[in-house]
């Protein structure tokens, strides 16, 4: 998307939110329910006015949602997901190693054998390093797994 | 109170105090540093530490972690725009550009010096003020409390000046986040979508960190050729001592005002630095000549944030001392390590044996933001040379990763690296469509605030014919509703005002 309408795009996020929020509210007691109530009306009202400026007096972004290198970027923010919803099940050193080695490779300009190896050395190094501190020395449990 | 003043001064004045309160500034600036590790964690490692060591010599490193801690959240705000601890979040609005216009040593070095001054004030404040300060907090109740988040709230119309009602939306979904979780009053479990997990609430510092830093990260990633920091070859480090020396005391009312805004907020009960950095920077950008170049890497900005933060850090241990109320959350950890020491908080810490002990972990302050100085100076120079100098190729994944461990590291919960990682990529749809992420983050901080000061004044209005009137007939309440109403009209005053300067001047 290069030239979008901003206020046309946020006005529908902030209603959809205060939709799907108002249809989550349950029986609620009357001190708990207060400040929702509130607040989604008032969100959904924010959402219909972002719409009607859309029409009426709209603000465009240029170049939203573009980047230099979109697919490395999105390759990028898919390595973070799996690494964070695999960390508890695989365990932390695992899932870090292969994630971290991952990004710094396809951070890499020149994509070969060598630069792989050296993005997963750097990988090891940072990985053994931080766990080290946090699990050794700071006594935080980080996930096991399956494996460790 | 004169010479328990100046013999608690000597007694803190050893070679094992000095050097415990350099690692201890040290060990806090480092924590601070990292997203995820907080105040409170780094206060809360140490305290089992200093059980085994004499009163002064524990209270002064505890006093050095916090002060250090508070202040290394710049570090991470201005060079990665990742606010350390939430006290830091401000600093990201002006840090962060001047790092991308190549001026990050100048930026480190501009909170350096604001930060220390911040303290040096809030210590002042601490010392003289403490008995005083404690009895106006007291007064403060829940229709008090509702008032200040509201005021608060307000900042959004300085925080995105650019569309007015985007940065109200963007708070009203910030208030929407905050209220996942158990209510406070009436313990209702609300919007968990089943999960065990969002009981507790969504975690504040996951979804700072987020929003804050996960969407830089990515355009990082996006861009890796055009991202490259810039670094100013032509000034030396003699050069940008004086400048940043000159952002801060050039203007010293700005300076002054935001460590006074910092110290008085600290001394209300649960309004911390969080709150204090957010309300001092809408100060500055609302006193200033210059409000346009706010958000584009003013120092002033930074200056206002960060001696705000570090002065809330005195603030707050003034309704610990005096009333055994903790001001913020490491307060807390420092009320324990009082009674591990034997000591009670209140009016007793004043007099007797104790005194010495109380002026002396009061004064450490000064020392305190000194070293911090010092160590700051040292330290940034050194830290603006690692992140400018090292590629983004290495820079982006490896900050991802502690992110992602800081995140865990919280409570030890993958549910608050999960929330981290889909606030972040909500964070990056918000800054493509101009959502400022200040307001949604101020929301989520003012919402449990507001809430808990609506629900239990209409309970306490209960006694009243119409129970809403207790929330316009207090007499603190009253005046905060006038600050508010200023709050908001300020701005359409100031432009109506400038408009005429400016046909005049045609």
């Amino acid at each position: 998307m290069k030239r979008g309408n901003t206020d046309l795009i946020g006005g529908i996020i902030m209603l959809f939110s205060g939709i799907f929020f108002w249809l989550q509210m349950g029986h609620f007691t009357k001190f708990g329910l207060l400040f929702p109530r509130a607040i989604i009306i008032l969100i959904i009202i924010s959402g219909i006015a972002l719409l009607i400026k859309s029409k009426v007096n709209p603000s465009y972004g240029e170049n939203i949602f573009v980047e230099d290198d979109m697919p490395r970027m999105i390759l990028i923010a898919i390595i973070c997901l799996i690494w964070v919803l695999f960390m508890k099940r695989i365990g932390f050193i695992v899932t870090s190693f292969f994630a971290l080695g991952l990004s710094f490779w396809v951070l890499k300009d020149n994509r070969n054998l060598k630069t792989f190896l050296s993005s997963f050395i750097l990988a090891a190094c940072e990985v053994i390093a931080f766990y080290y501190i946090f699990a050794k020395l700071l006594y935080v449990p980080l996930p096991e797994g399956i494996l460790f | 109170m004169l010479y328990t003043v100046l013999t608690s001064f000597a007694a803190i004045f050893t070679i094992k105090n000095i050097l415990f309160m350099i690692f201890g500034v040290t060990a806090g600036m480092i924590a601070g540093g990292l997203p995820g590790l907080t105040a409170t964690m780094s206060v809360a490692l140490i305290v089992p530490f200093t059980f085994t060591m004499d009163p002064i010599t524990g209270l002064v490193t505890i006093g050095a972690i916090y002060c250090g801690a508070v202040f290394g959240g710049a570090f991470s705000a201005i060079l990665v725009n990742t606010p350390g601890t939430p006290s830091s979040i401000g600093t990201t609005f002006d840090g962060y550009p001047m790092t991308k216009q190549g001026k990050g040593q100048e930026a480190v070095f501009t909170a350096t010096f604001a930060s220390a001054g911040g303290g040096l004030i809030g210590t002042v404040i601490l010392i003289f003020l403490s008995v005083p300060l404690s009895r106006v907090a007291l007064k403060f109740g829940s229709p008090e409390y509702f008032w200040i988040s509201i005021f608060g709230l307000t900042i959004i119309a300085s925080l995105a000046s650019k569309s007015v009602l985007k940065g109200f939306a963007g708070g009203l979904f910030g208030l929407l986040i905050s209220m996942v979780g158990v209510a406070p009053i009436g313990g209702d479990v609300r919007f968990t979508l089943g999960m065990p997990s969002f009981q507790g609430g969504i975690q504040l510092i996951s979804i700072l960190i987020g929003f804050f830093c996960i969407p830089e990260m990515l355009k990082m990633a996006g861009n890796l050729k055009k991202h490259k920091m810039k670094t100013v070859e032509m000034q030396s480090g003699i050069d940008v001592f004086k400048k940043s020396f000159m952002n801060v005391f050039k203007k010293p009312v700005n300076f002054i005002r935001s460590s006074i805004i910092g110290a008085f907020v600290g001394v209300i009960p649960g309004a911390g630095g969080n709150i204090a950095n957010l309300v001092a920077y809408n100060e500055a950008h609302r006193s200033s000549s210059n409000p346009e170049s706010f958000g584009k890497g003013n120092p002033e900005g930074v200056v206002a944030t960060e001696a705000a933060n570090n002065a809330t850090v005195e603030g707050s241990v003034v309704p610990l001392l005096t009333l055994g109320i903790p001001g913020a959350p490491p307060d807390a950890i420092i009320y324990g390590a009082l009674m591990l020491q034997g000591l009670r908080p209140g009016p007793e810490l004043f007099s007797g044996p104790n005194a010495k002990i109380t002026y002396a972990f009061m004064l450490s302050f000064f020392i305190a933001n000194l070293l911090m100085f010092v160590v700051g100076i040292l330290g940034g120079k050194a830290i603006n040379k690692i992140v400018t100098s090292v590629g983004h190729k290495y820079l982006v994944p490896s900050i991802i990763f502690m992110t992602i461990l800081g995140s865990y590291a919280i409570r030890n919960n993958i549910m608050d690296v999960i929330v981290m990682l889909v606030g972040g990529f909500i964070g990056y749809l918000f800054k493509e469509l101009n959502f400022h992420p200040g307001p949604v983050v101020l929301g989520l901080i003012l919402g449990p605030i507001a809430e808990k000061g609506l629900v239990r004044g209409y309970l306490m209005g209960q006694a009243l014919p119409v129970p809403w009137m207790i929330f316009f007939t207090r007499p603190i309440s009253i005046i905060l509703i006038v600050l508010t109403l200023f709050s908001v009209i300020w701005p359409f005053i100031k432009n109506k005002r400038d408009a005429k300067n400016e046909r005049g001047a045609a």
